[in-house]
């Protein structure tokens, strides 16, 4: 008998802890969100960072918020977006897909954000612009995959240079103002190495150029004088090693050893660090690559960041240097658009807006439409031999 | 007499309760409250699986996240590759899980306790490094996004489109209730009440000659499918799988929720589920300080309720019983009292 009524407290209890649960569910969210909006939207705009803030990736991370955060603050010193304060919510994507969609969830659903900044890897951005493209909420992202130029989501941009625009870009250089004709490619047989050789095969024809051997050889890889001997019988122009600076300073060494002596070229700018000339010496002198970013540049833009990061304690990375471009530009969006998403988008569409990194503009697919800057090693520093455009 | 009417209005109760809460996306206008709602209904499901082989026949496993990636990766890949929707990649789902369940049942419950643990954390190990490294079939780290929402759910001229985390929740209800059911069905049965005597001593068990082996592995495959099912909820839900989702902590996660809602206890299992998913979102505020506070509940939690939420009701219920017994008792006495004044 007791123990019966007690079981129906037990029941009536549970029920009271749901209904007190979900009272309080609905209860935060008309505090929380529609209090929000309605006291606060009207002076701040909020805007959302997702990348990778813990874990492996958490130093990209952390530059991309330092710059959107020198970014939000020189706007906001200056009026802001038409008389709105710029709000930076940041979210943990943590590197993985699942992690992002949930948090672009929150940012968009819970936190109302108007735009996304991030994030820095492929597949966790591919997840999310799934969430952001149907909620209408402009990506501004750093990813580097080829699948996200063909998402079909004409809310998503991308802000870096990818392979399939520094790859054309370092060709035509050499074929028109180093004039090689016959090039040998030397590349580590990864995805990347062989996914850049294709892109590199493709723009041949029309620059009348040719490859006349596609060496490989295997991360790690200490010794390349067998591929470095048959490039040297073979007389080529010029040597494309795609590949990273540790192996790259090996073969360029081996190559003057070998009494190669011939121009060496690589398409990206994973050549872009001190690494490269401290390991390679001597033997890297000369190299050629495409980058998106110098950042010993004297242009306005950047003396300007500089200045700034100084100022916040900041240091100035490329991808701190990438966010607050990204920042920039999304602000002056933001501004045309004047709180109509579809006008900001348009306006972030035909955007024409000189950045750290080089004149900022979008194709039909949302990518970077400028080509890299052409940079080169003379006398153990990074040259920029053409500027971009 | 008084006894069943009680019980017929407690069922009736439940059942008003029950429905009333396929109302409650009215209710709730955030579609982020909607989200979170749901993926507590699909952590339900596999808090429900796990209790199944821990709080229900004692033996800890801490390879379930495994199960719950087959079952998402399974679901992911077939709708994937061949364009099945949820209803077909559902069953693959479960049926796939389960045979997997059954061989490393087999082969695990030879073991005893501390060696049982270790064997389903290889395993789980192990199940995510093939989801990390067969690029081909599982995407490797990028994983398989794009995955289909369940097809439209048309009763007469109602139409039930799958677009907002709205449209998901009576679906994902429905399975929470099954589940609760299955579970119901089993532990009531003659088979359930075998695995409660093995938890309970192995060896008594044995003794009044329950098949211990084949009960236990008969359960873990069962509760394998659970997680399989889930999975596939997951995958359909979430639209994107990921190998880090079903890492380790993926395993360790489903059993917190178990222990914190107390073990063998069906409302404990929704109620750890709930709390765990609840809190690991509100702390996202905080991503340096999350996996910090979060460890820090957990550690508090098993520190001092080891039993559980539920073991907390418990608890108060016999204390409850004690006191009236008590009363009863000092009545009696008064009475005998009174009667010798």
């Amino acid at each position: 008998m007791v123990f019966s009524k007690s079981l129906i407290a037990k029941k009536m209890f549970m029920f009271l802890v749901l209904a007190v649960l979900l009272v309080g569910c609905s209860a935060t969210n008309s505090s929380s969100g529609n209090s929000d909006s309605s006291s606060k939207s009207s002076d701040t705009l909020k805007v959302g960072l997702q990348a990778p803030m813990t874990g492996d990736n958490a130093q990209y991370g952390q530059d991309m918020k330092n710059g959107v955060e020198l970014a939000f603050k020189k706007i906001n010193k200056d009026g802001g977006i038409n008389g709105k304060k710029l709000e930076l919510i940041v979210g943990d994507d943590k590197a993985t897909p699942s992690e992002a969609v949930a948090v672009v969830n929150k940012m968009i659903m819970n936190d109302g954000v108007k735009a996304i900044i991030g994030g820095y890897n492929s597949s966790p951005t591919l997840a999310a612009q799934d969430v952001s493209g149907p909620a209408k909420v402009l990506h501004l992202n750093m990813g580097a995959s080829p699948d996200l130029s063909k998402t079909g989501n004409k809310y998503l941009f991308r802000v870096i240079l990818t392979g399939s625009v520094y790859v054309p870009a370092v060709m035509k250089y050499m074929a028109e103002e180093k004039k090689v004709k016959k090039i040998a490619a030397l590349f580590e047989n990864t995805d990347y190495g062989i996914t850049m050789y294709d892109a590199a095969k493709v723009s041949t024809k029309e620059l009348g150029v040719e490859f006349i051997a596609a060496e490989k050889y295997n991360p790690g890889d200490k010794n390349f004088s067998a591929q470095l001997s048959k490039i040297k019988t073979l007389n080529a122009d010029a040597v494309m090693v795609v590949g990273l600076y540790n192996e790259v300073a090996l073969i360029e060494q081996q190559a003057k050893q070998a009494g190669l002596n011939i121009q060496f070229f690589s398409p990206d700018d994973s050549m872009y660090s001190e690494q490269l000339i401290k390991l390679g010496g001597d033997a890297v002198e000369n190299h050629i690559f495409a980058s998106m970013i110098d950042l010993n540049a004297e242009t306005p833009e950047m003396t300007e960041f500089k200045k700034l990061a100084e100022e916040n304690n900041t240091p100035a990375q490329a991808n701190t240097a990438i966010a607050y471009d990204a920042a920039m530009a999304l602000a002056k969006a933001l501004t045309e658009g004047d709180g109509d998403t579809d006008k900001s988008r348009d306006a972030l569409a035909k955007i024409k807006y000189q950045g750290i990194t080089g004149p900022i503009k979008f194709d039909e697919n949302g990518d970077r439409a400028n080509t890299p800057m052409i940079m080169q090693v003379q006398k153990g520093d990074f040259k920029v031999i053409k500027e971009s455009e | 007499m008084e006894l069943i009417k009680r019980s017929a209005f407690r069922k009736s109760v439940l059942l008003l309760g029950g429905i009333a809460l396929f109302l409650l996306p009215l209710g709730i206008v955030n579609p982020y409250f909607m989200y979170i709602i749901n993926l507590i209904l699909i952590y339900a499901i596999l808090a429900l699986g796990l209790d199944l082989i821990v709080g229900y026949t004692g033996q800890v496993s801490v390879g379930h996240g495994a199960f719950f990636g087959i079952g998402a990766y399974v679901a992911a890949i077939l709708a994937k590759n061949l364009g099945f929707s949820l209803w077909l990649t559902l069953p693959f789902s479960i049926i796939i899980t389960a045979v997997i369940g059954l061989i490393i049942g087999f082969i695990g419950l030879k073991l005893i306790e501390e060696y049982l643990v270790m064997a389903t954390l290889a395993f789980g190990t192990i199940i995510w490094l093939v989801f990390l490294n067969w690029t081909d079939l599982t995407g490797g780290p990028m994983g398989i996004a794009g995955i289909s929402a369940p097809p439209t759910i048309t009763l007469g001229t109602l139409q039930f489109p799958f677009i907002q985390y709205h449209d998901y929740y009576p679906l994902l209800l429905i399975f929470v209730y099954l589940g609760i059911l299955i579970t119901r069905l089993i532990i009531k049965s003659g088979f359930g009440r075998a695995c409660t005597a093995i938890r309970d001593d192995e060896l008594a068990a044995q003794a009044m000659g329950i098949p211990v082996f084949k009960t236990k592995v008969i359960m873990f495959t069962i509760s394998a499918a659970f997680c399989g099912a889930a999975g596939a909820l997951y995958a359909h839900f979430l639209h994107v799988v990921s190998p880090e989702t079903f890492a380790f902590g993926m395993s360790v996660t489903i059993l917190t929720m178990v222990m914190i809602g107390g073990q063998g206890s069906i409302t404990g299992a929704i109620i750890g589920a709930a709390i765990l998913t609840v809190s690991s979102e509100a702390l996202r505020e905080t991503p340096e300080l999350r996996m910090l506070i979060y460890g820090f509940l957990i550690v508090i939690m098993i520190m001092f309720f080891p039993k559980g939420i539920m073991g907390l009701f418990q608890i108060s219920k016999q204390r409850l019983l004690k006191k009236s017994i008590q009363v009863e008792k000092n009545v009696v006495e008064k009475e005998g009292l009174s009667y010798e004044q």
